[in-house]
């Protein structure tokens, strides 16, 4: 989409500029397999409208056959209602008559229902063996903006938002970034806990559960840029204030609206882990107007909310650093500390040397023990008990026989007064 | 101006719209003072998609379009638990191999799951909880692993999987529940900004009531005293599982414990089966959604 000057250039004299400028986008983590749908992004020059689809993949996994092959419900739900919204959208949004905010939410939700449950049949699923009040046929968000000039060439508007789910509309005025549209969660809060508790969706369309559409009607004041984006855009972000000045701080460095678009594309890619659909109507003002208009804002986001945030969090992650560090080091040191102190520590867990007297003595038993045995074998009848041969020489040595469960390498010490027991233990 | 009477009546044949194309500015022209009669115009035209439109975008493209990969994000991290209660009864011993092949392949279904959309797991860890019958069985009826983390200690829970054994159990039904209340009170991790604490049943057979007088005595400070209570912990936002990344798997049949769980318990999917027996691919795959698509 580009800025389309000559909108308001040849708006009557005197009036206000209607929709200005405009982009679109719709970001796939798989190719070809995105459960968003392309966003809705029409206008006139005093209506507008726009909106987003979020095929819900957790709850909507179940993988159907169709002509275009194999598709999740997700898939398929976020571009059935697409349609249907938009075409009925066309129908109820003129410029002579006033919208009927909860009519046109009752008339999308009966549409909508209505195509999904069809689709639904049309898909010949067989039936699911599964129970759970998680899981839903078809289902999918929406989130859509309807403007309508309130008087000829003035610069106020009606904004009617509808939506079902966690897909969010936006008004970004030059005060700053205002949500239009409330999450249907079931632990609802705002929305930096909904940042945080990632709540499972309790108000989605669907083909199998009711569900009800919402509306808001806000009057704005032009010049302003309506938002309607996937929890993919803004879902994935540190708090709400780095999504408004994700938004903002392309605006101000973009060339274009294609420059901005795409650095908000190249932006969010980097940070979501979801699809991630977005559609943006600038209306009362052209892009370098928007530019001005919102450069005070950005400078103040970035002092007075994004920078002390983004510090904080740098020491906490330098914190975390050197934690890990102190941490390793405080491994490697009391290792080599350790090694330091435990050969003096261990020194009577280790075989001992023999001393000149003791090895002269372990000699001289030997000697004996191997002339006891010849004798032995030497006589006719004179077998003496096995034992014998293996008893230890030394006076030194354990004569118990429960010392035989001393382990290799051990040694008994002071074994006058220590019972054997007592010496392993010890 | 006053409401527009078509959100009162039925709707109409589809109106014409303007085509994607038709205009490559959007509402270039002077547009008519409200009210005006504006018959020849379209009212809303869509607006016109970017003539340098990035290649990782199909910025508001005509549906069909290919949809472009993006690269692995940067942004949050994510940490997995997934704690496997295997019903090692002697009943079992026709399909407890199968069921041992299912919780080996579960944590790598579930982490592809995760990773196919470019989310970082920080980290993945893995128990398991194998029961019988302490009516029957007494102490024997429990084994308990503590957490691997995975892949490092893939090695460790293989060995611990592959040495189960089904038998004891006496008759229907076992202690599934018990098998239940202790993986809620399992030492779930709290790292990573979005985590999934999920929890997998296989059995053949209902569960018995609760009743914490046939528990050994370390166990029955963990199992709440009825299924009322455990149905509490269950629910506790402030209780040791998130409230929302919390997840119960049963793979159980219709009876006595499960039902009741699958008909009261939110955040539950039940597979009504003997173990998971005959449970279609598609269904599987919708498992595993539930669990990894929507974190």
């Amino acid at each position: 989409m580009s800025e389309t000057a000559s909108v308001w250039s040849a708006s009557a004299p005197g009036s206000t500029p209607g929709p200005t400028i405009s982009f679109s986008f719709n970001l796939g983590k798989i190719p070809d397999q995105g459960e968003d749908s392309d966003p809705i992004l029409r206008d006139g020059p005093d209506l507008g409208l726009v909106a987003v689809f979020d095929g819900m993949g957790g709850a909507g996994g179940t993988v159907y056959e169709t002509p275009d092959g194999r598709r999740t419900g997700a898939y398929l739900a976020s571009r059935v209602a697409r349609d249907v919204v938009e075409r009925r959208m066309l129908e109820l949004l003129e410029p002579d008559w006033n919208l009927n905010g909860k009519a046109a939410a009752s008339d999308l939700q009966r549409s909508v229902q209505r195509a999904l449950r069809q689709r639904l049949e049309e898909l010949k699923a067989p039936p699911s063996g599964l129970r759970s009040r998680l899981l839903r046929a078809l289902p999918t968000t929406m989130a859509l903006v309807a403007l309508q000039r309130t008087q000829a060439g003035g610069p106020s508007w009606a904004c009617h938002v509808l939506w079902a789910g966690d897909s969010r509309a936006y008004v970004f005025e030059p005060a700053g970034a205002r949500q239009l549209t409330t999450d249907d969660l079931r632990d609802p809060g705002d929305a930096l806990a909904n940042l945080r508790r990632d709540s499972v969706v309790s108000n989605a369309m669907s083909a199998d559960t009711e569900f009800h559409v919402n509306h808001r009607k806000v009057v704005l004041q032009a010049p302003f840029l309506v938002v309607c984006a996937t929890d993919g855009c803004f879902g994935y972000v540190r708090t709400p204030m780095h999504f408004e000045h994700l938004v903002l701080s392309h605006l101000e460095a973009a060339r274009s609206t294609e420059e901005w678009s795409s650095a908000l594309q190249a932006e969010i890619t980097a940070v979501t882990g979801d699809d991630a659909a977005m559609s943006v109507l600038g209306v009362g003002a052209g892009l370098k107007e928007f530019q001005k208009l919102f450069e005070p804002r950005v400078t103040e986001l970035a002092r007075d909310f994004i920078a002390p945030l983004d510090e904080l969090s740098n020491a906490v992650g330098r914190a975390e650093q050197e934690l890990k560090a102190l941490q390793s080091r405080q491994l490697g040191e009391t290792a080599q500390i350790w090694s330091r102190y435990k050969p003096e520590y261990e020194r009577y867990l280790r075989p001992q040397p023999l001393t000149d007297d003791e090895e002269e003595q372990d000699k001289l038993a030997v000697r004996e023990t191997s002339a006891q045995a010849e004798q032995r074998s030497a006589g006719d009848d004179q077998t003496g008990p096995v034992a014998e041969a293996s008893e230890p020489a030394s006076d030194q040595r354990p004569t118990d026989a429960d010392e035989a469960t001393v382990p290799e390498g051990s040694e008994a010490i002071g074994e006058s007064h220590l019972q054997p027991s007592e010496e392993i233990s010890s | 101006m006053s409401e527009n009477p078509n959100v009162a009546s039925p709707a109409p044949s589809s109106p014409e719209v303007a085509s994607p194309t038709a205009s490559p500015e959007p509402a270039n022209n002077a547009p008519p003072a409200t009210g005006s009669d504006n018959a020849d115009w379209p009212v809303l035209e869509e607006a016109a998609p970017s003539s340098a439109a990035s290649t990782t975008s199909t910025a508001t493209a005509p549906p069909g379009v290919e949809q472009s990969s993006m690269a692995a994000p940067r942004g949050l991290s994510y940490a997995v638990d997934i704690v496997f209660c295997i019903d090692v009864t002697g009943s079992m011993t026709p399909i407890i191999d199968q069921v041992k092949a299912n919780a080996l392949r579960f944590y790598d279904d579930v982490q592809s799951n995760l990773t196919a959309k470019g989310k970082n797991v920080d980290q993945l860890r893995v128990k398991v909880i194998a029961f019988r019958d302490f009516v029957a069985d007494g102490a024997a009826a429990l084994d308990e692993s503590p957490f691997f983390t995975l892949p490092g200690e893939r090695a460790s829970f293989s060995d611990f999987v592959s040495g189960l054994i089904a038998e004891g159990g006496g008759d229907a039904p076992e202690s599934g529940l018990e098998a239940v209340a202790l993986a809620i009170d399992s030492p779930w991790t709290t790292t990573g900004d979005r985590r999934r604490q999920v929890i997998v049943v296989w059995t053949d057979q209902p569960a018995q009531p609760l009743d914490v007088s046939v528990l050994p005595a370390d166990l029955s400070s963990r199992v709440p005293a009825d299924f009322s209570a455990l149905t509490d912990v269950w629910e506790d936002e402030q209780g040791p599982m998130g409230s929302s990344s919390k997840r119960l798997i049963l793979f159980a049949p219709d009876g006595p414990g499960w039902s009741d769980i699958s008909g009261v318990w939110e955040n539950v999917v039940h597979n009504p089966s003997q173990a998971g027996g005959g449970l279609s691919e598609v269904d599987y795959g919708t498992i595993i959604d539930s669990i990894g698509n929507s974190v």
